[in-house]
């Protein structure tokens, strides 16, 4: 039982996070069906994806459609050669096949990633599939580092974000005038703190005051997350933390409440003692009466015998 | 003061002790499947639900078979949510997507419908609008109230389900829902072979059964996978916003919005406010229309 | 256990002797024999076709989404208005002392157990699962009306079982002793169900004691299970139901029914056992036909208060609702009902003429129609008046026209229910034997009865 439950919370958390890293408006590149060699066999459209999160792991996805009747539908199973730089066995990152929605995803592993430039090339190929024409697309991003810090004063809480990419010489130096959004985790998207992105200034920051009254868990944490959207140049950059400054849920203490609408367990108790009170009176009475026949048949044999 | 350092954070979870910072419930989890998953060596980097950055090998991401919600669970709803719907009738313009996806997911069949697009005037100078309407999911539920067998219930998480397997047919609850919310299978429901083997639970409404109440359920089967309701999903206007209360949060899919703003600026209202049934659908006026009202009523009844 | 020695009776024996011919239970004549048929055939017809609807569904009836409860219910709560006159006659009458309620006791006590019994039985007709129909006890509810009802209605029927068994004790006895030319059979029956029954001074005490707690018993009970039933309709938050006087004017509403359906019986047992006119005298008649305005007149002033008071104000769903009854689709039904089942009744029962014998057979026929009719009236003009618009709906969906199917399995309770009735006077006196032979005792004092 309690295996199920866990598997259960467990299957949950995956799938919420998968829609949540990977799923918003995150598209760099799209290719267009190729119209090479014509072998008769369906041709797909590819899009790819680059996002790098909490400044740490590079996830390459790439979304396979194809078009059915006009509308463009997902590309179930097919699997997905991603490559660096060029399509070349040597330059082959990984394979990974697509989902239910069309999606394939990579997580770029750092060993084989060749770090002679800060720029990298990144290339999603279908090859030699049975039932799709080849198809490629391919996106250019270059080295960041986004960061996100919290930081709690006596009464202030601040939102520091820093965005930095290495210059001509290779040193890290603060990127200027690029948007950041900032936003709150919650169960089906992300809730915007502001309207409009926020924009780095010469030093590459950000800072922004955290607005009070913003809902979290029973601890008050939520998630916060900056993002860098669709940039020409660093594609997504994400970076999201736990902490607890949102308002404390309180679930309801009552939530076993005893209404009329309550389930059997939760009658209201004037409900239970008045209707039980009347049942044991009346059928109180009738049982006296049945034993009072009772006893007009015990008399019927007194007198016969 | 509680500042995070990146870099530590980040070394830390370079090291690989990623894992050690899961939740317990995924640290369990480990402990249970490691011998029946094969580890494919490569990784992905989730979200765990205590907002944990957790690496997990890819081979955790397959299909894990669909877990049957018992019963008992399924009375008891997903901890600390209060799901809530707001409609936008300004958006809507009767295309009626929300309804055909609901009937398909929900295998309606020809003459059940869990959702319905009401064309709507408020008096006779007032230009007609579309109201798709469902169960609201009342929060002092009069249909709850009247049921003897406690075959239709309402959970902490605020949804109204009805459990077909206790349901004894009375169909009180239908009097006494003043939003004729729900159906009723009058005869033995039509639906694919394969459905009616498929484990039964409250949170999908399927398989229907004859003699049986049925209503929109909110579907909770796809609000645990973390997905929205299917008419919220198919409804290319953005008409249909869902959320949980307690977040304080409402989302259509493109944009996710606070539900105190999204009322307030925009005179959210409940239908029928004044039955005291408090719903959990929230209505935002018809007004500043995207579309001209162009009448193309529909019903799926035959008669 | 079997006394050797009869029922010692003070009187003269020949007027035993007449009185006995007259009101032991009889086997049918040939008028019975088709009577009993007819009433069959009815009854199987239902059944028939309630197994085919017990296997196919609800569907069969013209019951949907909207119109959700139909003529099922309208019957049910016939039945249980009807079974009201157990309690009017043998609790009220004999609390206030009547003196002439002695021959009517039995006569309403048996429409009462039987037309209970029907009520309970709709009850599972309408149910779209009967085959879960113990839920209703094993995962009851308390907060629900139904509930409620569940529990009154058993309550009922066990206090209208001992209301009718218990006077029928000392007659079961009589006829034990002095019944000759029956099958053994039934003698075994009388004697099994006579407890043994021999005029002991205590068994008598006993037994005087024991109608008199009933009788007191009965009342609440009786008023609770009707008001219950209307509770089905007044908690809920429809046009035409969602009504404070609800109970009170279903009770009235009962009470006027159950004399009426009493009228009926008393006219057709006068009328077809000889010499009965000697028990249920004109005199009889008179007197119901007097309780009968009186009732009428209750059920009229609910009336207005029901329909008159939201025909003024004539707010939203309500006057959708009233215009549909008053001069809509419903109102042929509506007018004739309000007249012929409760304004010409007290037209004609206003005058001395009136409360004869036939003509108050007709009209108590008018007002059982009526009463059947009128129930029709309050269950389903309201589903078909929602709160949510449904000129999009066809018409069979606007508007509820019951099947054939489903008028048969409601002819067939209404037979059963009535073939019950004549199968308990085929074997219990319908009058009681014992005591109109105490009351034809010259010195006997009414007043010591009650
Ligand atoms: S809309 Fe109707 S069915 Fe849904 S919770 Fe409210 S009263 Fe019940
Ligand atoms: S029809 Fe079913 S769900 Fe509705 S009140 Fe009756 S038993 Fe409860």
């Amino acid at each position: 039982m309690s295996t199920i439950r866990l598997i259960r919370l467990f299957t949950k958390s995956l799938l919420v996070s998968i829609s949540l890293c990977f799923l918003p408006g995150l598209s760099v590149a799209q290719s267009e069906p190729s119209d090479s060699a014509d072998t008769g066999k369906p041709e797909t459209s590819i899009e790819l994806m680059y996002n790098e999160a909490n400044n740490h792991s590079k996830v390459l996805t790439a979304t396979v459609k194809t078009n059915v009747k006009d509308t463009y539908e997902a590309v179930k199973g097919i699997s997905v050669n991603f490559y660096q730089k060029e399509v070349g066995p040597e330059n082959l990152l990984g394979t990974s096949s697509s989902n239910d929605k069309g999606v394939a995803i990579l997580v770029v592993p750092e060993d084989k990633l060749s770090k002679t430039s800060v720029d990298y090339t990144f290339i999603a190929a279908s090859e030699n599939d049975a039932k799709f024409e080849d198809n490629q697309e391919e996106i250019s991003v270059s080295e960041s580092d986004f960061v996100m810090t919290l930081e709690q004063g006596d009464s202030s809480r601040q939102v520091l974000i820093k965005l930095q990419a290495p210059d001509a010489n290779g040193t890290m130096a603060p990127v200027a005038e690029v948007e950041v959004r900032l936003y709150v985790q919650r169960l089906f998207g992300l809730l915007a703190l502001s309207v409009d992105p926020e924009t780095t200034d010469e030093n590459g920051e950000i800072s922004v005051d955290f607005p009070a009254g913003i809902p979290g868990d029973s601890a008050g944490n939520l998630i916060i997350v900056a993002k860098v959207e669709e940039h020409e140049k660093f594609g997504n950059l994400e970076f999201q933390r736990k902490i607890s400054w949102g308002t404390p849920l309180i679930i309801d203490p009552n939530k076993n409440r005893r209404e009329l609408w309550s389930s059997r367990a939760n009658a209201p108790l004037y409900l239970i003692f008045i209707i039980n009170t009347m049942l044991i009176g009346i059928w109180g009475v009738i049982a006296y009466i049945v034993y009072e026949v009772f006893k007009i048949w015990k008399l019927g044999r007194q007198k016969a015998s | 003061m509680t500042a995070t350092d990146q870099n530590s954070r980040r070394n830390f979870l370079k090291k690989g002790l990623g894992i050690a910072a899961v939740s317990s419930a995924v640290t369990a989890l480990h402990a249970f499947q490691v011998d029946s998953v094969e580890e494919t060596g490569e990784k992905v980097k989730l979200l765990s639900p205590e907002g944990e950055i957790v690496e997990i090998d890819i081979a955790y991401l397959k299909p894990i078979p669909e877990v049957n919600i018992s019963p008992d669970e399924s009375r008891h709803g997903i901890p600390g949510r209060r799901f809530v719907m707001v409609i936008d009738l300004a958006q809507c313009k009767n295309l009626r997507k929300c309804h055909d996806a609901c009937d398909k997911m929900h295998h309606c069949g020809p003459e059940k419908e869990f959702l319905k697009v009401l064309k709507m005037q408020n008096n006779t100078l007032a230009t007609p609008f579309w109201q798709p309407t469902m169960c609201f999911h009342c929060d002092e539920p009069p249909c709850v109230k009247v049921c003897p067998v406690d075959a239709t219930f309402k959970r902490e998480d605020g949804i109204v389900l009805i459990d077909t397997d206790r349901c004894i047919g009375c169909r009180f609850c239908m009097v006494a829902c003043p939003y004729s919310a729900r159906t009723f299978d009058w005869s033995e429901p039509a639906f694919p072979l394969e459905l009616a083997h498929q484990h039964y639970s409250p949170e999908t409404s399927v398989p229907a059964k004859m003699g049986t109440v049925s209503k929109c359920d909110f579907c909770p089967d796809m609000v645990r996978k973390g997905e929205m309701p299917h008419c919220v999903t198919a409804c290319p206007n953005g008409v249909f916003y869902f959320g949980d209360e307690n977040e304080d949060a409402v989302s259509n899919g493109a944009e996710t919005v606070r539900l105190s703003e999204l009322l307030r600026d925009r005179s959210g209202y409940r239908y029928m406010e004044d039955m005291g049934t408090r719903p959990r659908v929230y209505y935002l006026p018809p007004v500043n229309r995207a579309f001209p009202f162009q009448d193309d009523e529909f019903t799926k009844h035959k008669g | 256990m079997k006394t050797k020695k009869p029922v010692p009776l003070p009187y003269p024996t020949d007027q035993i002797e007449a009185i006995s011919r007259d009101l032991m239970p009889k086997p049918f004549g040939l008028s019975g024999k088709i009577w009993v048929a007819v009433l069959s055939v009815i009854f199987l017809t239902g059944l028939y076709f309630y197994i085919e609807q017990f296997r196919f569904g609800l569907g069969i009836t013209a019951m949907r989404d909207y119109s959700t409860w139909g003529i099922y219910i309208a019957n049910f709560v016939f039945f249980v208005a009807i079974s009201l006159v157990g309690s009017l006659v043998s609790a009220i009458l004999k609390l206030s002392g009547a003196r002439l309620r002695t021959p009517l006791t039995r006569i309403s006590e048996m429409i009462a157990v039987s037309s209970i019994i029907f009520a309970a039985l709709v009850i599972i007709v309408d149910m779209g699962r009967p085959d879960r129909f113990l839920n209703v006890i094993f995962h009851a509810r308390i907060q629900s009306p139904i509930t409620w009802d569940v529990i009154v209605i058993s309550t009922y029927l066990t206090i209208s079982l001992l209301l009718f068994y218990l006077p029928l004790i000392p007659d079961l006895a009589f006829m034990r002793d002095r019944y000759v030319g029956i099958p053994a059979w039934q003698k075994k029956m009388y004697t099994f169900l006579a407890l043994g029954w021999n005029s002991h001074p205590g068994q008598e005490k006993i037994l005087r004691r024991a109608e008199q707690i009933l009788a007191i018993l009965i009342i609440p009970v009786a008023f609770g299970i009707h008001t219950v039933t209307s509770w089905l309709f007044a908690t809920t938050l429809r046009p035409g139901w969602d009504s404070n006087d609800f109970g009170p004017y279903f009770v009235s509403g009962a009470f006027m029914v159950g004399a009426g359906g009493v009228i009926a019986a008393m006219y057709i047992f006068r009328t077809h056992y000889s010499n009965w006119d000697k028990y249920l005298t004109d005199k009889h008649f008179e007197f119901m036909g007097r309780l009968l305005v009186l009732l009428s007149l209750v059920y009229l002033y609910f009336n207005i208060n029901e329909y008159f008071v939201p025909a003024y104000k004539m707010k939203g769903g309500e006057a959708e609702h009233l215009r549909a009854l008053f001069h809509g689709r419903y109102a042929p039904l509506f007018w004739s009902v309000q007249f012929f089942g409760m304004v010409l009744p007290i037209i004609v029962l206003m005058f001395r003429r009136g409360r004869k014998p036939l003509p108050m057979f007709i009209i108590s026929i008018f007002v059982i129609v009526g009463a059947w009719f009128k129930r029709f009236l309050i269950v389903v003009p309201t589903l078909s008046h929602p709160y949510i618009p449904m000129d999009r709906l066809p018409e069979s969906w606007q508007h509820y026209i019951p099947t054939f199917k489903e008028w048969s399995i409601t002819a067939g309770t209404l037979a059963g229910a009535l073939l019950i009735v004549t199968l308990l006077a085929r074997f219990f006196p319908a009058i009681p034997i014992v005591e109109t032979i105490e009351e034809a005792k010259p010195d006997h004092n009414f007043e010591e009865i009650s």
